[in-house]
């Protein structure tokens, strides 16, 4: 076989290994067992396999659940499936300050144990940001949230405690 | 009314004094963009300087 | 041609990457809830674009290599390889700044991250292997095969963001941007391939250089490149 036959096969193997390779990433359902976070419901459905190991739980803040206790820097707030009142929820307890990002409504995994109690106690907090990049809207500015806040600008501020 | 607006300055005057916990808004930052930018530029400049040295010499050079 | 390389070029990578930059940092708005941390959208997503754009100009040298044996194309694929990790490694360090203000944490073992972690050891390797094995021809067929099969990492990182749960966000596109931030990602995009181009131009030639001189030599050990021999004869002295 000359050189050049065989590379050619050469060639050909490497791009079938490659496209096998690649097939069985894509439809060999790898991500069944690589799961990166579970879904509340997924949670609250395996809660006997989830207990006793760290896990990742990941979904989105429920609209009006978020309890921030800043002397003790303690977040409360409610995991949902999806930003709907009536989705399946698990109450996640943190003990840091969160990511600036975070808000009602928006994606967040929380990494940490989920207990007998049916509270799901998070080391780390991490926000997921949507593929959206948006300008300001008219009249609101970036820079200066802290202001708009307190005049009530925007919805999404923090749930004072005791309000409905 | 007059409730109501003084609860509304409560409100707001909590969420002023819990930071921004809640707001969902990214305030400041222009230290990490800074890094970014920073360390790209500089990486390029190392790169290129990386390239000149490796540049291939003159064919003399290559036989003496 | 030559030309063009040696200034045109140049300045239009700085040019475009200047203008692009200045646009996003300084002209477009900042994004309503990131604020002006998004700006580094203009540097790390250009960075990532052509990185995989080199890796792939990697495979396809690799595959022509095998089709029809040529230097050249060899040369091309090692360049590609070097600017490809350069670029990558960079977009990973931009990005994994990025996700501290916004995620809240440099590092999460997420499919997208992991994924991208696994590229670049990948071709890392690829560089080191090449590296290793002294006899050019050899080098050429076995790295070739190398860069095919880890070429299987640039979809696997693409479509990683789709195919599972992950805390990096889903590709965005024009419709999920707004325009006054479109314009200067594509201004840097460009101002990004030119200069990743004139690095490719610059490392191809040096690497068809050392295979020239290879092949010319075919006695030749690593240890009579002159440039070699110098700094051994220095350690010695």
């Amino acid at each position: 076989m000359t050189p050049v036959n065989r590379n050619r096969l050469v060639a050909l193997g490497a791009l079938l290994v490659a496209g096998a390779g690649l097939a069985f990433v894509a439809f060999g359902n790898i991500g069944d067992n690589l799961v990166y976070y579970w879904s509340p419901s997924e949670l609250l459905s395996n809660a006997d396999k989830a207990q006793s190991a760290t896990i990742r739980l990941g979904g989105v803040v429920q609209p009006g659940s978020i309890q921030w206790n800043e002397a003790h820097t303690t977040l409360e707030f409610r995991v949902a499936d999806d930003a709907k009142p009536d989705s399946k929820s698990v109450h996640v307890r943190s003990l840091e300050t969160p990511p600036q990002m975070f808000r009602e409504k928006i994606g967040v995994v929380v990494e940490g144990t989920y207990d007998q109690g049916g509270v799901f106690t998070s080391n780390r907090l991490m926000v997921n940001h949507s593929n959206e990049y948006r300008a300001p809207k008219e009249g609101e500015s970036p820079r200066k949230w802290q202001d708009t806040l307190a005049e009530g600008a925007t919805t999404a501020t923090a749930t004072p405690p005791g309000a409905p | 009314m007059i409730a109501l607006t003084s609860l509304s300055s409560v409100s707001s005057l909590m969420v002023l004094a819990q930071t921004t916990v809640g707001s969902g808004r990214l305030q400041g930052g222009w230290g990490y963009v800074g890094a970014c930018y920073g360390i790209s530029v500089a990486a390029f400049v190392l790169y290129s300087v990386s390239l000149w040295a490796r540049r291939p010499r003159a064919a003399s050079d290559s036989k003496e | 041609m030559n030309k063009f390389v040696k200034f045109g070029l140049p300045a239009l990578a700085l040019g475009l990457l200047g203008w692009g930059w200045w646009l996003g940092l300084a002209w477009a708005p900042p994004d309503r809830e990131m604020g002006d941390v998004q700006r580094i959208m203009y540097v790390h997503v250009p960075l990532q674009w052509m990185a995989m754009m080199a890796m792939f100009i990697n495979f396809v040298a690799a595959v022509t290599y095998l089709l029809r044996q040529s230097w050249k194309t060899d040369a091309l694929a090692e360049a590609a390889a070097e600017v490809g990790l350069l670029f990558g490694t960079l977009g990973m360090i931009t990005g994994s700044i990025w996700g501290r203000p916004t995620w809240g944490v440099y590092w999460s073992w997420d499919p997208r991250l992991t994924s991208e972690a696994i590229l670049l050891v990948a071709y890392t390797g690829y560089l080191v292997l090449r590296r290793f094995v002294e006899d050019p021809e050899k080098r050429a067929v076995w790295s070739a095969v190398v860069a095919i099969i880890g070429a299987i990492n640039l979809p696997i990182v693409w479509f990683s963001v789709r195919w599972w749960r992950s805390l990096h966000q889903t590709q965005s596109s024009p419709k999920t941007v707004d325009p006054q931030m479109v314009l200067p990602l594509r201004v840097a995009a460009f101002g990004m391939l030119a200069l990743m181009i004139l690095f490719l131009v610059h490392r191809y030639r040096i690497a068809l250089a050392e295979r020239r001189a290879e092949v010319a030599l075919p006695e030749a050990l690593p240890t009579d490149d002159p440039a070699l021999r110098a700094a051994h004869s220095s350690k010695v002295a």
